[in-house]
């Protein structure tokens, strides 16, 4: 694939009265990692919303381009089912549906919107299978209540469970690292190393260089105030972990 | 509602002929109380005075009740085929002392049908109970399970039509089991009293889907009066519009190491209404006990009402005890997650309602056939 998978043009997105994006443009071709590193309150987490159809957040201008198409004014599920996936930072508890049942109900949900047919209970139970073993998840896991219960890290690992079974196009990762233990990184980072291919692209989310160390990204972008301050290679989040954020403000 | 309307029934006391002076005096006790209203009742249930007007004006009549899926060792019969000792009859009303729609059931019923299960049977028992006509009914009900017995009910409560006041009696024998799986679809006036009786080691197990189209009330007495039993009552409450669930939950610890567990979980839509009221009672020399009383509800509308009335009395220190209510519009935030995932926001909802009622009823069984096609 060629062309960029993802287009932001001076996107401007307001909170509320508070503008919290200010002109962002960002681009992601495929079969690319890129990262966005930067401090509290830089805008991270409203980009991420903001791609994901958040309706908590005001695009005033500018638009965001994916796949070709305009997503700007597009809902959460037409979004995630064009292919675009957000593991939270923090994920939602739903009592009393199952891990399984909801990765049954969404994956329906998107073969449908794509006009595939939907897997039988059997097949849908092995490929459900493949993708917890990659992650260490085992089937008693898969009857238990969606993040009911769960530790940060089982929460994560949950959400990757979830991307595995959708296989994304582009995969947005807000902060995914923070709550894992270093074994728990591993297994989530290997996962997300054996999804890459040449028809998809991530963006990372992040405020620790360890993940990074682990995912090679192509490129890390620094957040500051609403706005891509600077771009470069990995090279740069060693710059920030060693001098932190205050030379881009 | 004046009591005057009610004297018409006195008739009804002379057609069972036993206990008839004893059934007089409690007659005379509702005569003296009338139904329950908001003004004696002191809380937020629907009035049933007025709800009731229409249906008192006519004589009483009989219900249909239904007993299906019974292996042959166990039998349901009639009360006029085996007659109750007087402590047997009038057990309700002692136990009561003062409780107008049992006393009014006890006095003036003349429909008393007994299912005694003497043996442990694999598949459920089915119950029917449907009451259609203009008038009140009051029948009564006696299930009595034998010691050492495990036992499964499918109970469906489809009145039609008119006034149904049904008094229930469970007799759960020592190291006995029963699990009710019930039922209200009920499109007439409801009041149903269920009345548990527990030994030694038995266990009561209730799980409620409560649907009624008209008003309905459950009101549910534990009675530990033996060691180590356990109780639990969970129901789901969807009332239609218009219409009123209330849920009362009675759990009365007379015995050391006993548990209970009641709860709500309620969906309420348009102007409907469901009042929760749950009480735990330990009494001052009874130990090791466990309660839990809960329950959650989401308000799909502005107009949709839930009360919630969570009370302990504890008169002794060791007790785990744990109450909590939640009521509330659904989770943006929640909503938003699933969305994420692809599902349409109409679609989200029902999931997270879905879940809402799975967690009581489960995701199988026999009553999620009776569930709205949305959660299904």
């Amino acid at each position: 694939m060629s062309g960029n998978l993802l287009e932001i043009n001076d996107l401007h997105v307001n909170a509320g009265d508070k503008e919290i994006l200010k002109g962002l443009n960002l681009s992601i071709p495929f079969n690319e990692i890129h990262a966005i590193m930067g401090p509290n309150g830089s805008g991270k987490s409203v980009l991420s919303n903001v791609l994901s159809g958040n309706e908590d957040y005001k695009v005033t201008s500018g638009q965001i381009i994916f796949k070709n198409k305009n997503i700007t004014e597009l809902k959460p599920n037409e979004i995630s089912n064009l292919g675009l996936f957000m593991a939270f930072q923090y994920p939602l508890e739903i009592p009393g549906v199952t891990i399984m049942n909801f990765l049954k109900t969404i994956h329906e949900a998107n073969r449908r919107a794509n006009g595939l047919e939907v897997l039988g209970p059997s097949d849908f139970l092995k490929y459900v299978r493949e993708k917890a073993e990659i992650l260490g998840i085992n089937d008693e896991v898969l009857k238990r209540q969606l993040n009911v219960g769960f530790s940060g890290g089982e929460k994560k690992r949950n959400e990757t469970l979830q991307l595995l079974v959708l296989d994304p196009v582009l995969t947005i990762l807000d902060e995914t690292d923070s709550g894992l233990d270093v074994d728990a990184l591993d297994i989530v980072s290997d996962g997300i190393v054996g999804m890459k291919n040449e028809e998809n692209s991530f963006l990372v989310i992040t405020h620790y260089k360890k993940l990074l160390d682990k995912l090679s990204p192509s490129k890390v972008h620094i957040l500051v105030d609403g706005r891509i301050v600077e771009s470069g290679g990995p090279d740069l989040a060693d710059k920030i972990e060693n001098k932190g954020f205050e030379s881009f403000n | 509602m004046s009591s005057v309307e009610f004297h018409k029934f006195r008739e009804n006391i002379k057609n069972i002929n036993d206990y008839t002076d004893q059934k007089e005096k409690i007659f005379d006790n509702f005569i003296d109380q009338g139904l329950p209203n908001k003004r004696n009742e002191s809380w937020k249930y629907f009035d049933l005075v007025s709800k009731s007007k229409k249906y008192i004006k006519n004589d009483i009549s009989n219900s249909e009740i239904i007993v299906e899926d019974l292996e042959e060792k166990n039998i349901f019969y009639d009360y006029a085929d085996n007659n109750l000792s007087i402590e047997d009859y009038f057990k309700p009303c002692n136990f009561f002392k003062s409780e107008s729609v049992v006393d009014l059931n006890v006095a003036c019923g003349n429909q008393i049908k007994i299912l005694d299960i003497k043996h442990t049977q694999n598949e459920p028992i089915t119950i029917k109970i449907d009451h259609n006509g203009k008038n009140i009914s009051l029948p009564r009900l006696i299930i009595n399970i034998a010691d050492n017995v495990k036992a499964k009910i499918n109970y469906v409560n489809s009145t039609t039509n008119g006034f149904l006041n049904l008094l229930v009696e469970y007799n759960i024998g020592n190291k006995s089991e029963l699990e009710i799986s019930r039922i209200n679809s009920s499109q007439g006036l409801l009041v149903e009293t269920n009345l548990v009786f527990l030994l030694n080691h038995s266990n009561f197990n209730m799980k409620n889907l409560s649907m009624p189209i008209e008003s309905s009330r459950l009101q549910l007495f534990s009675n530990h009066i033996g060691e180590k039993s356990s109780c639990s009552s969970k129901t789901i409450s969807i009332p239609s519009e218009n219409s009123n669930d209330d849920i009362l939950v009675d759990n009365i610890f007379s015995k050391s190491n006993c548990e209970s567990v009641s709860g709500v979980r309620a969906i309420l839509d348009k102007d409907s209404v469901c009042s929760f009221q749950s009480m735990i009672d330990i009494h001052n020399s009874v130990l090791g006990s466990k309660a839990e009383q809960d329950c959650k509800g989401f308000l799909l509308s502005d107009k949709a009402v839930m009360n919630a009335k969570p009370q302990m009395k504890i008169f002794n220190d060791d007790v785990i005890c744990k109450h909590g209510a939640t009521i509330g519009s659904l989770n943006e935030e929640e909503i938003f997650y699933l969305c994420a995932r692809g599902l349409e926001r109409k679609n989200a909802i029902n999931l997270i309602l879905d879940g809402h009622i799975s967690s009581y009823i489960g995701e199988k069984g026999f009553l999620r056939e009776f569930l709205p096609e949305e959660y299904k």
